[in-house]
């Protein structure tokens, strides 16, 4: 079958990348390796609660946000409908012994943060100076600003701990900050290059939602314009092995099942380090795999969903964390109500990232057979129980298990290598990928070439897409929905 | 002085084999990577991470772009990470 693009994935970069391609008269497929698009962005019911998947809640809908200019592009605006979460706390942080509620809007951030660490105000308002900075000066967040600008003043590799302490701030700051990122992107402070704590934390800070039905209620929207648009989906296909020229060009792909796609250009969304076994040796050079091989990845997630008659009051809309001490590596545990409208009666997720996956992949490949992996699991489930029912008194009695995801089951429904959250750490010790690979027609998109999350993701489709049709020639079209 | 100049041309040689399947008997010190070598532009970054890993240091986004942006020949591999390491 012949294309003019082909998008490899329908996570949510994957879905932007093809819509953006569509409405510049590309035919376009979608291959997904699932049975239906967005295994991620997707939620599940059992027993009658909706459970999220992937996507818990987000940053980046405040009403200045870049979003709603790139949503109004993708014509999908109307259909998305974000409910703001607690202004007052969209999230509530045990760290320390302490409890911390972080506010909406970068104002009552900072004063929120200048009442916690009074001591330390010369390095918060260094930090907030430099978030709103990095918003206001990014042309992906401020479609005004020019990208070779951007460039040229967003190289350095700081980190969040080095610029803090730099303005001496009190080490429980640092922790906070950098513990609240770690919980959305996966980087602990020591590692994470400033502005992209800042283009990461700086979205939350300046609102956080939710949306009634979830990631279904983004997917619905993407995929409804797709199909109207054109695009064929392709599900249950993963790829095997992409085809490249001697001239290192890409040419087509077949997959698993012996399906063949031809187009002139392909953007591959999964985890890059899935390429290794994708992409032809001996065309590509060893330096490319022994780059992907090199890469290190972020935490793994482990989740489990319960389900209760009414939650409490305050988890309607504030997600609660216990980030533990952050010399001690302790693991990011976290309480969120899942989407689904008003009603009380939801399913809760207890989120663990850190946890290194205790069963083996072969013990997951057969584990009907293999009792170590329901032991581990069980003593992880009863691990998160513990943690909950220790914040959460009043749910004791209260709730059951609906169900639980291991980093394997990850793994398996989202494609990213050991179950990985945010997939390739973005870290300055650390070189990233870029949309632009050693392979001509080919590029990369998705949480591990720019950011995690709703944003970066969209983000992410949009710039790689650029790639292909010209960069100033996007922004223009896009600008004109401001 | 001599030895450690060799042991870098060696190491960068070792590279140039073994992550970019170049023969080993083209390397002279004046041939070109784009031209006489058949590397391109989008080998660069590929290049970059490998030497940084050969030769366990950073090259800076900052400092060494333009430097690295420069470079044409093997010669200005050597001359490049020969300043780098006079540098650290």
């Amino acid at each position: 079958m012949k294309f003019d693009s082909i998008v490899i994935g329908s996570g949510l970069s994957g879905l932007t990348a093809a819509l953006i391609l569509l409405k510049n008269g590309h035919r376009v497929a979608i291959l997904e390796k699932d049975n239906k698009p967005g295994p991620l962005l997707r939620r599940f019911k059992r027993e009658g609660y909706w459970c999220d998947v992937g996507l818990h809640y987000t940053g980046g809908f405040s009403p200045t946000s870049s979003l709603h200019t790139l949503f109004r592009y993708l014509g999908l605006w109307e259909q998305i409908h974000p409910v703001p979460m607690d202004l007052k706390a969209f999230d509530s942080i045990l760290i320390g012994g302490k409890t911390f509620e972080i506010p909406s809007g970068l104002d009552s951030a900072r004063s929120a943060y200048l009442n916690f660490f009074p001591k330390s105000s010369v390095a918060i308002h260094a930090y907030f100076d430099f978030i709103e900075d990095t918003l206001e000066k990014t042309p992906y967040v401020n479609f005004d600003m020019a990208f070779d600008q951007f460039s040229t003043e967003f190289k350095s590799d700081e980190t969040l701990e080095a610029f803090l302490k730099k303005h001496n701030a009190e080490d429980e700051m640092i922790h906070l900050a950098g513990r609240h990122a770690f919980a959305l992107c996966g980087i602990e402070a020591h590692e994470i290059p400033l502005y992209y704590h800042a283009l990461i934390l700086g979205p939350f800070y300046r609102g956080a939602c939710t949306f009634n039905r979830g990631g279904d209620e983004i997917l619905d929207a993407f995929t409804a314009a797709l199909k109207s648009e054109g695009a064929e989906i392709f599900c249950s296909q993963q790829v095997d092995k992409i085809e490249l020229s001697d001239k290192r060009t890409f040419q087509g792909l077949t997959t698993v099942d012996g399906k063949r796609f031809e187009s002139g250009s392909c953007i591959f969304t999964g985890h890059p380090q899935l390429l290794n076994d994708m992409l032809p040796r001996g065309i590509v050079k060893p330096a490319f795999f022994n780059r992907l091989k090199g890469l290190t990845n972020t935490k793994a997630p482990f989740v489990v969903w319960l389900k209760a008659e009414t939650i409490p009051r305050r988890l309607r809309s504030t997600n609660y964390y216990r980030l533990g001490r952050w010399e001690k590596k302790e693991d990011m545990f976290a309480v969120m109500a899942c989407d689904s409208g008003h009603s009380d009666r939801k399913a809760l997720c207890l989120i663990s990232l850190a946890s290194d996956g205790c069963p083996g992949k072969d013990e997951y490949e057969n584990r009907t057979s293999n009792p170590a992996y329901y032991n581990c699991k069980n003593i992880q489930i009863k691990k998160s129980l513990a943690l909950f029912e220790k914040m959460f008194p009043e749910m004791k009695g209260e709730y059951s298990v609906i169900d639980a995801a291991t980093p394997h089951t990850f793994e398996r429904y989202t494609g990213t290598v050991n179950g990985s959250a945010y997939g390739v750490k973005h870290i300055s010790a650390q070189r990233g990928l870029t949309p632009i690979i050693s392979a001509r027609g080919l590029y990369l998109s998705g949480q591990s070439i720019h950011f995690p999350g709703i944003m970066g993701t969209i983000i992410s489709g949009f710039l790689t897409t650029s790639m292909i049709l010209g960069l100033e020639k996007l922004w223009d079209q896009v600008r004109q929905y401001q | 002085m001599e030895s450690s100049h060799n042991n870098v041309e060696e190491k960068v040689k070792i590279v140039l084999v073994d992550e970019f399947e170049l023969d080993e008997a083209e390397l002279s010190p004046d041939a070109t990577l784009y031209d006489d070598l058949g590397l391109d532009s989008l080998d660069s970054v590929d290049l970059v991470v490998a030497l940084e890993k050969a030769f366990n240091f950073k090259i800076s986004r900052e400092k060494d772009e333009e430097t690295i942006r420069a470079i044409r020949t093997i010669n200005d591999i050597y001359d490049f990470i020969n300043a780098k390491q006079a540098d650290i």
